[in-house]
């Protein structure tokens, strides 16, 4: 028997023309490779450093799938796919090793353990994935999940390529009485059908060397639709997660708008090289269409068909301005709520995309949906964005022991109300009671009152970045003359700007929401709640949760309130839109409403209460939670303040 | 087509009740200084007629420094030049403001097209245009929604009950505008934004004219509510709403 092995091969003289598709192929690679290249040239350089997150991320991601296995079937599935993929490509360079270069490495118990029996659970592996792959799409039919024939092709081909893998090994084993064969476990199990068949040896040898052919023009056909197809995600994904920012690009870029040429995106030039690789990375998976409120509300909006249309544009159209493949209905029905960007396995950055696009067409072209227009304009001439209220900036404080910070006064801790604090009166309600918990901590509580101005957060995602720099700048002048000691804001947005968007105009300030805030009072003990008990289901925020990355707090608020919490279908980083995000909270929205659709996922959690912890969605729950019959929706200040209020009366 | 735009800006009418001051003096206080609602109908009609007619429009204000907002956004949708005739900030007599207003307009070199804004959002007269008319001896036509150059005469579409009216009218003429669905001012490009604020502001000084309306008097509004719940069951509550509502018709509404 001598050291196990296997000849390399076998039974096909004339396999030196095989090179000659090999050649074709390495054509056709390379060609669709720089057909890409061509596109990912056009983007603009932005800097990279430091690599260490970015590496972290690519092991976590890309290396152990950790996105990709939140959806546990297709996930798992698609983990062991890629490692069988893997295995196999190391499998047939051991191969090419031995034949190409004579290398005496496929041998022995390496032979026996990794090319014969690893091999064969990876292939087989391969095609349990393929078939949950298959099933899902064609059994299951979700509909996130395209059904052209190119998405047909790519699983079938692969599963094709694997049988006949395994039936070339069976013949194999079957002609030559390998005595190593069972090793090849599968290939061993199949060739001891062939007896039962009574296949005789000549046939075996015939159909082994026809097969094998098919099998080699089928692998290399295969290999050079990568570059033409989303099988490209094998390189691009792993290049996207790494381009990707570590940060979760929660932060806008800040647009140079005295520099640019041009501003905002319009042409592929003004995307980033991280945004043309990602419309290479993209699977296309749907997970992002899945989880997109405009989406899930009939909007002509999914994350993935715009990265797709944005693709077949960048390829089709390179030199063509992209207000050609992308609509201002589509442009603007996104909220910016980043599920899209939280679902997407490879990373793919779909909004600052979406807000590059709006910048564009806001400040060169003068476009902007009407609501929203009017919105900004009020941040332009009255610095808030509500039309038509009725309030200073201070009415929701008449009566409380509050002061406006005078110039020259030390500032310990400053109240940053917001717009819909000052202005909206549901929003002034939780202003009283997140100002009242501040008084019984016994805080010195300050306002900037009429200094304080809108943080341009709505004109900034609405792509007005001109608008958004000016309040920033203001703003930031403003606070860096007050000095706080540190900042607590009620509305996720404001925290958003203020703890990250303004760092790129000088800020750094001590900037919590009120969750946190209240919450380490309540664990140091300067807040004493009273026993509470109802049932209470929490709405994560996006700007809070997405972009802030607060979870636990206002949910220790509620708990500490006494509430017993009950989650909601979507939550924490899945939570979903209220539907007020990326302008929407100032514009007319038709049915199927986005708040709807949330507060049905609320209600059916048989909460008593909803609590929520941002201004927008309050004012888009309640709307909601009213019409789909629910009970009351209250900010967490409001819930912990009914139950503070009477320890602090008790107290005196 | 030669035009010359008159815009005003107003103290906020959105600004909270009390936070302008009066009587006497009107005094801003913190209160912002806004677009009055119709000076972006008047400036939309202005750029329109502009670029059909491949012709210019020079927008006028009449005020102090803070009608520089309106002057700005005229010059970023692309005003040829912009003229403040300086005056203090409150009540003006219409016709003195009409006058003022013809010396700055034959200052400027007269115009084809005079265009105002329906009214001032703040006093609310809407005499100004008409008394201009009248001083320069011009056709006026108020409450335009759309116009179309045609030669040197303008197509001049107006609202009325249950349809509307066009007519061909020669220029040179004035016209009022107001609010419709073709004449929401469009957004100016930021790029012409930051132009504009670099470009300078001509002052006029004010023709010397003797007023002929004073301002006597004026106060603000007194807001009261005077709600009350009606309780008891539902024949309760009925029975209670007719006695109030009768109450209603016989006081008016007093106590």
């Amino acid at each position: 028997m001598g050291i196990p092995h296997r000849v390399v091969y076998w039974n096909v003289p004339g396999h030196a023309w095989m090179y000659l598709p090999f050649a074709i192929l390495v054509v056709v690679f390379v060609y669709g490779v720089w057909r890409r290249w061509r596109v990912w040239a056009k983007g603009r350089r932005v800097p990279l450093r430091p690599w260490g997150p970015r590496v972290r991320r690519l092991l976590s991601h890309a290396g152990l799938q950790s996105r990709v296995v939140r959806r546990p079937l297709q996930g798992y599935a698609h983990a062991a796919l890629a490692v069988a993929f893997g295995l196999l490509f190391i499998g047939t360079c051991v191969v090419a090793l031995k034949a190409d270069f004579g290398l005496p490495v496929m041998q022995g118990a390496f032979y026996l353990w990794f090319e014969s029996a690893t091999l064969d659970a990876a292939g087989l592996a391969g095609i349990i994935a393929l078939a949950v792959f298959l099933f899902r799409r064609y059994a299951m039919r979700p509909s996130a999940l395209g059904r052209e024939l190119a998405d047909f092709l790519v699983p079938f081909t692969l599963l094709i390529i694997l049988i006949t893998g395994f039936l070339l090994q069976s013949l194999r084993i079957y002609a030559t009485h390998d005595p190593w064969g069972a090793y090849s476990f599968v290939g061993y199990g199949l060739s001891a059908l062939y007896g039962d068949w009574h296949l005789s040896i000549p046939a075996a040898l015939i159909i082994h060397r026809s097969l094998w052919w098919f099998h080699l023009v089928l692998a290399f056909s295969f290999l050079g639709a990568i570059p033409y197809s989303k099988l490209f995600h094998l390189f691009m994904a792993p290049v996207a997660i790494l381009l990707s920012d570590p940060q979760g690009a929660t932060s806008l870029e800040k647009l140079d708008i005295e520099q640019s040429e041009r501003l905002g995106v319009n042409m592929l030039s003004d995307l980033t090289v991280k945004d043309l690789v990602d419309l290479d990375a993209c699977t296309e998976c749907g997970r992002c269409e899945e989880a997109c409120p405009a989406f899930a509300s009939e909007k002509p909006l999914s994350p993935k068909k715009l990265i797709l249309d944005l693709r077949e544009h960048a390829h089709l159209h390179p030199e063509e301005p992209l207000t050609a493949a992308i609509k201002d209905e589509t442009l603007f029905a996104c909220t910016t709520c980043r599920a899209c960007m939280e679902a997407c396995p490879v990373d793919i950055e779909h909004v600052p995309k979406i807000v590059g696009m709006r910048r564009f067409r806001v400040m060169e072209e003068g476009e902007m949906p009407s609501g929203l227009a009017e919105a900004v304009q009020g941040i332009e001439e009255r610095g808030h964005p509500f039309r038509g209220a009725q309030a200073g900036r201070t009415t929701w404080m008449e009566g409380l022991p509050i002061h406006e910070w005078q110039s020259g006064e030390p500032c310990e801790t400053l109240l940053w109300v917001g717009c819909a604090g000052a202005f909206d009166p549901r929003a002034q309600k939780v202003a009283r009671a997140l100002a009242q918990l501040l008084l019984a901590m016994g805080e010195d509580v300050k306002v900037l009152g009429r200094r304080e101005s809108c943080t341009g957060d709505p004109a900034r995602r609405a792509g007005q970045e001109y608008l958004y720099q000016m309040q920033a700048e203001q703003n930031v002048q403003t606070l860096k003359e007050v000095a706080p000691r540190r900042i607590v804001t009620m509305c996720p947005h404001c925290l958003h700007q203020l703890r990250d968007e303004y760092r790129a105009f000088g800020a750094d300030f001590e900037v919590v929401h009120h969750s946190e805030y209240l919450q380490a009072a309540l664990v140091t003990g300067r807040l004493r709640a009273a026993a509470g008990g109802r049932r209470i289901t929490y709405h994560d925020p996006c700007y809070l949760g997405r972009y802030e990355g607060v979870f636990a707090a206002p949910r220790e608020v509620l708990k500490a309130a006494g509430g017993d919490i009950v989650e909601m279908a979507h939550h924490g980083r899945d939570s979903f839109c209220c539907g007020a995000g990326g302008g929407w909270a100032f514009r007319e929205e038709g049915a199927p409403r986005v708040n709807r659709l949330r507060a049905k996922e609320a209600v059916a959690t048989g909460a008593e209460v909803v609590a929520t912890g941002c201004p927008f969605c309050l004012s888009m729950m309640t709307d909601g939670v009213k019409a789909e019959g629910g009970g009351e929706v209250e900010d967490i200040a409001e819930i912990l303040w009914a139950q503070v209020a009477p320890e602090v009366t008790a107290q005196g | 087509m030669r035009i010359l735009c008159f815009l005003k800006a107003i103290l906020d009418p959105e600004a909270p009740p009390g936070a302008i001051r009066f009587p006497g003096k009107v005094e801003s206080g913190d209160v912002s200084t806004v677009l009055g609602p119709f000076e972006g109908n008047a400036l939309e009609l202005s750029v329109q007629v502009a670029e059909a007619s491949s012709g210019a429009f020079v927008a006028v204000a009449m005020g102090d420094a803070a009608q520089d907002v309106t002057l700005r956004k005229a010059l970023a949708l692309g005003a040829e030049r912009a003229v403040r005739v300086d005056a203090p900030l409150g009540f003006q007599d219409p016709l003195a403001v009409a006058r003022r207003l013809r010396a700055a307009a034959e200052a400027a070199g007269g115009a084809d097209l005079y265009v105002f804004g329906r009214q001032a959002g703040d006093w609310d007269m809407g005499v100004t245009a008409g008394l201009f008319a009248g001083l320069l001896d011009l056709p006026f036509v108020p409450l335009v929604q759309h116009a179309e150059v045609s030669g040197q005469s303008l197509r001049l579409r107006r609202e009325i009950a249950g349809g509307y009216e066009e007519s061909l009218r020669q220029t040179p003429l004035v016209v009022s505008v107001t609010n419709g669905p073709g004449t929401l001012m469009r957004l100016p490009k930021v790029k012409d934004v930051m132009l504009a604020n670099r470009k300078p502001i001509d002052v006029l000084q004010p023709v010397a004219t003797e007023p002929t309306l004073e301002l006597q008097e004026i106060a603000q509004a007194q807001v009261t509510r005077q709600g009350r719940m009606i309780t008891g069951d539902t024949a309760q509550q009925a029975a209670g709403l007719a006695a109030e509502l009768r109450r209603f018709l016989v006081t008016g509404g007093g106590n």
